[in-house]
């Protein structure tokens, strides 16, 4: 598993594309690390109960926060904000750009905590570092494989090297489809849901395939934009595997295969690849298999109860008087 | 398993050529081989994997490998990155 790392600066330079933000004090802590996923409302340290509090998390002073500090003589103000400083949080930050107290600037300069401030309320505040914290330390895991869209199911293609995954994939563009990545895939948790993307980020780099025999190709320029996405929702995962002899493949469909993915579950197809089969084919069936389980069918499941049914009247039969059937 | 850290010595890094001549060596041997560059594996088998690792002159890679012939593989490559420099140098 792959542990990413924001510091506070990544957090300053990306939130200005979202909200308005500015430093008013402790540079000197931008570089520090954030390793929470959420924007913390400090509020219980400042009366002096600081058990379970996320020391790791950006803390977040809006009304209430401020309002507080503001109410508290002198005295009680400074020792309510070296509370807070004397766990060492990775930054604080102000909304609704409330100008920041004169003990609270202070303090943040001498502790060498970055404070922020923003001129949007709270909960906006909070959904904008929230979204970002958890885009940006997702759990995430590389995989040695293809992510292809196929009919809008992300499909991770994995198998062993040699295969024929890249080639797969590029049947599948010509197809109509659309190639996320080929070789590595990089497949991350948000919201108890997988996303896979390419490892390069560039734009000009990115979507190339190696063709055995032929060499780097790039999907984007020969397909154009209908060929390609820059990132899907993984929604199954489809390994190939060399077809052996008296090995057990899934034959009627009832059971399926799944697989833990950074504790998100997902179905699993093992396809058994046979010299002259048509996999793309195959692999555009799954894809319409799963899409018809979205909404309720399943045709395994149909056929075996239909047939299930056709055999307890056939049964009957023997005991009914044939000509009074209904 | 059977790994070893490596600096890339090259002045221009893994560009293609290297990376076709990584991929060349490990294909040779039955193990699994892999490469590693901060917390991201690639197949080093397969190209693609190992051209978008973008390893510059100086940073640290671990070349990992899992088989039979393991410790054979990531000498060969070891020894392809930081003597032989790719035949670059």
């Amino acid at each position: 598993m792959v542990t990413a790392k924001v510091t506070v600066e990544d957090l300053f330079n990306d939130l200005k594309g979202y909200i308005d933000v500015e430093i008013l004090a402790g540079e000197r802590g931008l570089k520090r690390a954030i390793k929470e996923k959420f924007a913390n409302r400090p509020g219980y340290i400042f009366v002096g109960y600081d058990k379970y509090f996320p020391v790791e998390a950006i803390q977040l002073l809006g009304n209430r926060d401020i309002g507080f500090l503001s109410s508290l003589n002198k005295k009680e103000r400074v020792n309510a904000i070296s509370r807070l400083l004397s766990f060492k949080p990775p930054a604080l930050i102000i909304s609704l750009g409330h100008k920041g107290l004169p003990e609270l600037v202070k303090g943040c300069e001498e502790s060498g905590v970055t404070l922020l401030r923003s001129k949007a309320p709270s909960w906006k505040v909070c959904e904008v570092i929230q979204s970002y914290l958890e885009d940006r330390l997702a759990d995430s895991v590389s995989f040695h494989g293809d992510l292809v869209s196929v009919y809008g199911v992300g499909l991770l293609i994995t198998g062993e090297s040699g295969i024929g995954k890249s080639e797969l994939a590029l049947d599948l563009v010509e197809r109509g489809h659309r190639l996320v990545a080929d070789d590595v895939v990089i497949v991350k948790r948000k919201k108890e849901m997988l996303f896979g993307e390419e490892l390069e980020k560039e734009d000009v780099l990115r979507h190339n395939i190696e063709i055995r025999g032929v060499g780097i190709l790039n999907v984007a320029v020969l397909y154009g934009i209908k060929g390609i996405r820059i990132d899907k929702r993984v929604e199954m995962q489809m390994e190939l595997v060399k077809w052996q002899k008296g090995k057990d493949y899934t034959r009627t469909g009832l059971e399926t295969e799944e697989v833990d993915i950074l504790g998100v579950i997902i179905p699993k197809v093992k396809i058994p690849i046979i010299p002259g089969k048509n996999i793309a084919t195959i692999v555009e069936v799954v894809a319409m298999d799963y899409l018809c389980k979205g909404v309720g069918f399943y045709f395994g499941e149909i056929y075996e109860s239909e047939l299930v049914r056709k055999l307890r009247k056939r049964s009957r039969k023997y005991f009914l008087v044939e000509e009074d059937e209904e | 398993m059977y790994q070893k850290k490596t600096k890339i010595k090259n002045s221009l890094g893994i560009h293609a050529r290297p990376a076709s001549m990584i991929v060349k060596l490990a294909s040779k041997f039955e193990s699994k081989v892999e490469l590693e560059k901060d917390n991201i594996d690639v197949n080093a088998k397969s190209i693609m994997g190992v051209l978008m690792l973008a390893s510059e002159k100086g940073q640290e890679i671990v070349v990992r490998a899992c088989g039979e012939d393991e410790k054979e593989a990531v000498k060969a490559i070891v020894e392809l990155i930081e003597k032989r420099k790719f035949d670059e140098e």
